[in-house]
Parts: C-alpha cells; sequence; structure tokens
C-alpha cells in the first residue's frame, strides 16, 4: 500500500511540476489529472480486489486569464421634464428667449417636418405631455 | 503544494487530504490596525462607515470600520485576527460604492461551526424597489408596474430585458443559463478583480409585476495565520420572483485551511420562482496546506501560494475600460451607484443621441467593446463601440447611446471575441 502512495504522490507531484511550469502565455488555467484506479493483489484470502478513492487533482499555474475587463457602474440621469421646461420652450418658441445649444438638446424634442431644426410649439406641447405623464 | 479533490457530483467540491510542500510564507499586508474581530452576537457591518482612503493607512484612529479605496474599489478591513463563534451571523450594510468586502488578518481567521458570513443578494421583491445585492455585487431589477416596466438586472452579466415576453433573464458570471436573454459570463476563476455576482431582470407575467433577485457578494479573506474555514460563507444570489441573480465570489488565501468537515463556501445562482436558475458565481482557495473538508458550491478553483504576496489586486497590466464623458459631461473618477449620491453620477439634459467616450487600457484591438445601458424602468440595451484612436496600451472607443429620461446605470464591457 505505502508503494501505492508513493507512486500517487510521485505522479501527481510531477502533474503539479509541469501545470508550474506552463508560466503565464497559457491561457488555461485548470488541469485535472486522469483519474487513478489501482487494484491491489488479489492474495489475501477474501480480499478479491480494492479501489481506491477517485482522486482529482486541480493544479493552477500562476498566470490569470484576463480575457475580459469590465468598468465601475456608472449612474446616467436625465433629469425628467417639468413645468420649467414646458415654460422655457414657450419662451424660445414665441422668441422671447434665445436658445443654447443645451436647450437645443434638451428642448428640440420633436424632430420631424418643420420643427425638425427648431424649438417650437410642437415641442412645447409635446414636453408639457411628458411632465404631465401623458407621453413616455 | 499538492491538493487532493475529490469530485462527488459536480459542481460539489469536497476537499479530503494534503500534503505540503515547500512553499513561500504569506505576507500579509495586515498592520491589524482595525483591531480584533470577534463578535459575540449577530452583527451587520455598515460598510459605509469606512473612511475613504489607502487600503494600506493605518486605520487605528476609524478601527473597526475599515478603509474605502475608490482605487481598488473595495473596503478594506486590516483586522489583527477573526474568531466568529458558532451561532453568530455577520452580514454588511452596503458602500454607497457598491465595492465588495477585503479582510487582511495577521494571524488566525477562525469562522467556527454554525457561524455564519452572509453576503447574499437579496430576494427580488414582488412589489417595490431594486433588490438590494451583497457588497460588490448588482442590483435586481425592480417588479415595476403598467405604468414603469420592470427594468433588467445590474451589471456585467445581468439579466437582460428586452420584451414583455423576455420572462428570464437571469444573471450571469462564472456561468450562464441557457436562455437567450441571460448575461454574459465575466471574470476569470482567480477571482482577480474582486467582484459580485449580476441581478436577474424583472418580469412580467400574466399582468403581473414581479421583481428579480440580486447578485452575490464579493468577499475576500486572507489570513496570515491558520483559517479554520468550519462556518459558512454565503454568496448566493437572491431568488428572484422574477429572474434570479447569480452567485458572487469567495476568495481564502491562507498558509493553512483547516475544515472540520462543516465549513460551507456557496456562490449559488437559486432557482427563481419562474422555475429558472441563474448562473453560478467563483470561489478561489489558495493555501500551502490543506486539511479536513469544505463543501464548495461551485466546485473552488484551489491551488497552492505561488508566491509569498499573491495577486491581491488586479495588476496594472491587465486589461481595464472606463467611461470618460457622456456627450460633453465627464464621468467621476469614483462612479457610486446609489440614488441618494447625485454628486457621484453623471447629469446630461438630453434624451438625444449621445456619444459615450471609453477609455480603455491594455485592451487588444481585436477584442470587443461593448456598453450596456439599464435604465431604472424599462428595457435595457447594449450598444457595441468602435475604436476612435490609440493602440492595444491604451485606445479611446466611442458608442453612440439613447439615454432614456430618469436614471440608468452604464458599464462598459470588453472582452476576448
Amino acid at each position: 500500500m505505502k508503494t501505492i502512495w508513493l507512486l500517487l504522490i510521485t505522479a501527481l507531484t510531477l502533474l503539479s511540476g509541469a501545470s508550474r511550469s506552463l508560466g503565464y502565455e497559457i491561457e488555461a488555467v485548470d488541469a485535472v489529472s486522469r483519474q487513478y484506479l489501482l487494484v491491489n493483489d488479489a492474495s489475501v484470502d477474501g480480499h478479491r480486489d480494492a479501489v481506491s478513492r477517485a482522486l482529482l487533482m486541480v493544479c493552477e499555474g500562476p498566470g490569470i486569464s484576463y480575457l475580459n475587463a469590465v468598468s465601475r457602474e456608472f449612474l446616467l440621469l436625465v433629469p425628467p421634464y417639468n413645468t420649467l421646461d414646458t415654460h422655457l420652450a414657450l419662451r424660445i418658441a414665441g422668441g422671447l428667449v434665445i436658445a443654447a445649444q443645451s436647450d437645443y438638446d434638451r428642448l428640440n424634442i420633436v424632430r420631424t417636418g418643420t420643427s425638425a431644426s427648431t424649438i417650437d410649439l410642437f415641442d412645447a406641447v409635446h414636453i408639457a405631455r411628458v411632465s404631465a405623464g401623458f407621453s413616455p | 503544494m499538492t491538493s487532493f479533490v475529490r469530485a462527488t457530483a459536480p459542481p460539489l467540491f469536497l476537499i479530503l487530504l494534503s500534503i505540503s510542500l515547500p512553499a513561500q510564507a504569506l505576507n500579509v499586508p495586515s498592520d491589524g490596525s482595525d483591531g480584533a474581530f470577534a463578535p459575540s452576537a449577530n452583527v451587520q457591518i455598515d460598510l459605509s462607515q469606512a473612511v475613504t482612503g489607502n487600503w494600506n493607512q493605518d486605520n487605528a484612529a476609524n478601527a473597526g470600520k475599515g478603509i474605502y479605496d475608490p482605487n481598488k474599489w473595495a473596503v478594506v478591513f486590516k483586522y489583527s485576527s477573526v474568531d466568529i463563534p458558532g451561532g453568530v451571523t455577520v452580514t454588511f450594510k452596503n458602500h454607497p460604492s457598491g465595492a465588495p468586502v477585503v479582510w487582511f488578518v495577521q494571524g488566525d481567521a477562525n469562522i467556527n461551526a454554525n457561524a455564519v458570513i452572509n453576503i447574499k443578494g437579496a430576494d427580488g421583491n414582488q412589489s417595490g424597489g431594486l433588490a438590494e445585492p451583497g457588497p460588490g455585487g448588482f442590483r435586481g431589477g425592480s417588479a415595476g408596474s403598467a405604468t414603469a416596466p420592470p427594468p433588467a438586472g445590474f451589471g456585467p452579466g445581468g439579466g437582460s430585458r428586452t420584451g414583455e415576453q423576455d420572462y428570464y433573464g437571469t444573471g450571469s458570471y462564472a456561468t450562464r443559463a441557457t436562455y437567450f436573454t441571460a448575461g454574459p459570463v465575466y471574470g476569470n476563476s482567480q477571482v482577480v478583480p474582486l467582484i459580485g455576482g449580476s441581478g436577474g431582470c424583472g418580469v412580467v407575467y400574466n399582468n403581473v409585476y414581479y421583481g428579480g433577485g440580486a447578485g452575490g457578494g464579493a468577499i475576500m479573506i486572507c489570513s496570515g495565520g491558520t483559517l479554520t474555514m468550519n462556518g459558512t460563507i454565503n454568496a448566493d444570489g437572491g431568488t428572484g420572483h422574477g429572474a434570479s441573480g447569480s452567485g458572487g465570489a469567495i476568495r481564502l488565501i491562507a498558509e493553512t485551511i483547516i475544515s472540520s468537515g462543516a465549513g460551507r463556501l456557496y456562490a449559488r445562482g437559486p432557482q427563481s420562482n419562474m422555475g429558472t436558475s441563474a448562473g453560478l458565481g467563483r470561489i478561489r482557495t489558495e493555501a500551502n496546506t490543506y486539511t479536513g473538508t469544505i463543501t464548495s458550491i461551485p466546485g473552488a478553483s484551489i491551488t497552492s501560494l505561488l508566491s509569498a504576496s499573491p495577486v491581491y489586486w488586479p495588476p496594472t497590466v491587465i486589461p481595464s475600460v472606463s467611461i470618460a464623458k457622456v456627450g460633453e459631461v465627464s464621468t467621476p473618477s469614483d462612479p457610486w451607484a446609489v440614488l441618494s449620491s447625485p454628486d457621484h453620477f453623471t447629469t446630461i439634459g438630453t434624451m438625444q443621441p449621445t456619444a459615450v467616450e471609453i477609455n480603455a487600457v491594455n485592451v487588444p484591438e481585436d477584442w470587443n467593446v461593448v456598453i450596456r445601458i439599464v435604465p431604472f424602468s424599462g428595457p435595457d440595451t447594449t450598444v457595441q463601440a468602435a475604436k476612435v484612436s490609440g493602440d492595444a496600451s491604451a485606445s479611446v472607443w466611442s458608442a453612440t447611446i439613447a439615454p432614456k429620461m430618469g436614471v440608468s446605470s452604464l458599464q462598459v464591457r470588453a472582452y476576448k471575441p
């Protein structure tokens, strides 16, 4: 039996050493040995056979497989439209306020037909509906 | 060191026997300034109490509360010793950044029989808000309502929700459910970087609204002496009324890991009330000597200590990605994921198509870079980014997203095709 254990330990140690020598360039990070089945000599009466426990060895080398990267989670807020947006859109549509680029980005939400590139009553009405919950 | 592992039925692994071979003595970077951790009753560690700073600074002035290091994205405790008695459960209240937990222990760490370290993701709600993950994990989608449809699961492996019929967007991590709306796998078996599981999506089924489970948390425990693991570390994902969250991550490092057979390491993706299971998390052990039996689900990645100073933190040479700008608005360097900290998220005024600028470091040029947008209500989208400039060492990528009104989660993932 001692011989069997020595054989096992030797085999597994060799496998372990082989795994360590793989180095960083190897992407595979798992190594599993074959399953060892050992049978004793059936010289003892009544003991016709014996089977070892199934042994699986996991040896992982020092290299780490960085096959992906994940960023931190960022929260992005687009503030919901409200009555102030409606008022501003109306004032811009009525020519009372000159729109800045940020106003175009936020308030020019109807971008078809004559409303494509201007903040007008279509935008103001749409914003009013959104802020009141009538439109998504 | 060579460890023998017996597999009874995958993914259940039992550590049976060990042989110690000459190996490096472990150098644990702990000054013990958080003191000894030895709770006598159930305790919740409030991670938001951690001071912000460099993880390796002396924490005697804030002993026991840890240090939040934004550069490492971790709340680090440098204990002199850990002894959790049987019957005591340790839970955590998340840091606003959602960071995982690291315990560097100078001496021995004893997690005694019937002691529990619980970093499990919360179960999904049948009504109400987002399910809270374990530290380092990601939220599950809320149940939603007729006027505010449920969202997808959050995190890099969050279950997708692309339409009313996509019922089973379970969270993924080390493994992925077969449903096409399940999230992608991510991370690696060495659990570097330390990151938790992802959430399951909310579900509309027969006009009833169900919340998804949150992802399990992530914890690294590193003991300079003997780590006695007779209790349970539970990093399971949360069970979804809708879809479940994936398991989180457990990484144990010690000179010697001992268990009488009672030790349990769990990072499972539970089956939801809809009958679908989420992905498994990751478990990793590193020690010079293993003695005894630990049950690990999923099966642990087991290794010896190949260095006196294991890779605790992601090296600078590995791939990393971050969001630099949304439109013309620069993003915070330390993004937090809670609504109560608006100064840590990015506000823009428009729902028009908006360019997102992504910084990539050490990302090979043939990799895919994608950005996932998860509104707090309604379906999620994933947009492919295109490289604008740079090379494999440092590059800038861009993707155009269609922001939705209200709050959305943005997260970038780069991966080898």
